[in-house]
């Protein structure tokens, strides 16, 4: 069963390669149809969704269904990026998962506190990664098709 | 040692003992610093352990004013001690600053009592005072010694904090890589080549816990301790509900006593509980008719918790080890451990004040049993 549709972008904002790739490749391994936009660093990430820098001809664009957030990011990291969506009026209720490698409570309590909608810890063990992304895609993709207006 | 029992001293005797010849010898041969003035600080006697520790002569100091020993900021304060004194009232010993005649600093701690004639009236103060130089430094160097620890232990956490983050990633990457390559080219690979993959993602799998392990351990030891009233049988209740729901084929009987309540934090029983746990649902893991107890029992007037299996059990020569981080009493060929699981659980336990033994036997099961506060717990 593949989820999911081809006309709404999933933006992942990672910086290791080779996270990137397994990320990739479990949601492909998920049957997510999605495109998947990378972003590489939390300015790109910004500039892809605000529509400015290297993606202003994006401008007017909709905005991904769901992104999938790592914390620690070059420039600006994943909470900063994630309080400057929250407090912009365009980004406020668009679904924010971060996925992470930090088994930091603080980090959880202040993605939370930040309005991060899920928190995934990534853990080492790619089966178990796999699921996370499969229940993950399930999740943003299908059953909260409205995600927009939910948090 | 002539006065023994029995023996009675002479009149003679006694009468040495209080003359002033003998008096003024205690005096001379203090340990303290005994200085004499009048009420206006005008030194009149002088001992031995004042030269010692202020550095002047008995000829120097009689007839000079206190005022040679008090650094300008002390003086106002001693001036204020001394009214109350002719108040009639009594000062406490305390702790000051004076000068050395080298010009140097020395604490000392002070006693000041009145001197009176006969007719009761105030006509001069006494002045014990004490070198608490050793004492100071001592305390300066404690509090040094507390600064730095705490230091480490903030850059330990910080540490840990990066451990976390960049060992996990590559682990991820060796471990997701190696599936992907049984899964995406299996047919490039033969048997013994797929067997070797399954034991890199095991041993990439086996140092993510061995991290996540420390990572728990340190937290234990870094982080505050709340302390309320936790519901001991329904943590436990809970974890065996999680062993399981992971190990469905497992038949395991467990008992839990009810309504065991015990104050502490939340989350490190929870830790020590799941740790204790997981133990026994491992180590039963070969046997038939597995059994697992939680309970409790006073001892000594002590609420003590234990978690009793009936597994492999283990040898009572090596339990002095069975705590030890990184410590292992079974192979990892017929029960996987990190040896931190037991660390974690006695340093719990530490915090809580309370104390942690086990017993066993080869074959014949473990029983864990732990005490929470004792004492009460470090925070």
């Amino acid at each position: 069963m593949s989820i999911g549709s081809q006309d709404k972008v999933i933006l992942l904002v990672e910086d290791n390669p080779r996270d990137e790739e397994l990320t990739l490749r479990a949601l492909k391994k998920s049957q997510v149809l999605n495109p998947v936009v990378v972003a590489r660093d939390g300015v790109e990430a910004l500039d892809y969704l605000f529509a400015r820098g290297a993606h202003a001809d994006r401008s007017g664009a909709e905005l991904p269904q769901v992104v999938l957030l790592d914390l620690k990011l070059p420039k600006i990291d994943g909470l900063e990026v994630l309080r400057t969506l929250r407090l912009d009026e365009r980004t406020k209720r668009l679904p924010v998962v971060i996925l992470t490698s930090s088994v930091e409570e603080q980090d959880l309590i202040r993605g939370y506190d930040l309005g991060a909608n899920s928190y995934v810890r990534k853990p080492v063990d790619f089966v178990q990664f796999a699921e996370a992304i499969r229940q993950l895609g399930l999740y943003w993709l299908v059953l909260n098709e409205t995600a927009g207006a939910r948090r | 040692m002539q006065a023994r029992k029995g023996h009675g001293r002479s009149g003679q005797d006694l009468a040495d003992f209080g003359s002033p010849t003998f008096l003024a010898s205690i005096v001379q041969d203090a340990a303290d610093a005994i200085i004499g003035t009048t009420l206006d600080g005008i030194v009149t006697s002088w001992n031995r352990s004042a030269e010692l520790v202020f550095g002047y002569t008995a000829e120097e100091m009689l007839g000079s004013s206190m005022d040679l020993l008090r650094p300008a900021d002390t003086r106002e304060e001693e001036v204020r001690l001394l009214q109350r004194l002719e108040r009639g009232l009594r000062i406490d010993p305390f702790e000051t600053v004076r000068l050395h005649k080298d010009g140097h600093e020395v604490d000392v701690s002070v006693a000041v009592s009145p001197v009176r004639d006969p007719e009761g009236t105030l006509i001069g103060l006494s002045e014990i005072a004490r070198d608490i130089q050793a004492l100071k430094r001592a305390q300066r160097e404690l509090v040094q010694a507390k600064e730095s620890a705490e230091a480490v232990s903030r850059e330990l956490e910080s540490f840990s904090y990066s451990v976390a983050h960049d060992l996990r990633s590559p682990l991820r990457s060796i471990d997701g890589f190696s599936q992907a390559l049984l899964e995406d080219h299996q047919e490039n690979l033969d048997e013994d080549g797929r067997r070797y993959l399954g034991y890199v993602r095991e041993s990439a799998q086996l140092m993510g816990q061995l991290i996540d392990d420390m990572l728990t351990l340190s937290r234990v030891t870094l982080t505050d301790f709340a302390k309320e009233e936790v519901d001991l049988s329904g943590l436990a209740a809970a974890i065996v509900e999680g062993l399981r729901r992971d190990d469905a084929d497992r038949q395991v009987e467990v008992h839990i006593d009810e309504e065991l309540l015990a104050p502490g934090d939340p989350r490190m029983l929870m830790v020590l509980l799941s740790n204790l746990l997981a133990n026994a649902w491992k180590f039963t893991s070969k046997r038939v008719g597995a059994r697992i107890d939680f309970g409790a029992t006073m001892r000594d007037g002590v609420p003590t918790y234990h978690v009793r299996d009936n597994g492999v059990g283990f040898d009572m020569d090596y339990v002095k080890k069975i705590f030890g981080i990184f410590q292992r009493l079974h192979s990892s060929r017929d029960f996987e451990g990190t040896g931190v699981g037991l660390a974690i659980v006695e340093r719990i336990v530490q915090r809580h004040g309370g104390r942690v033994w086990a017993e066993g036997t080869v074959d014949g099961g473990a029983s864990f049993f732990f005490t929470l506060g004792e004492r009460e717990g470090t925070e």
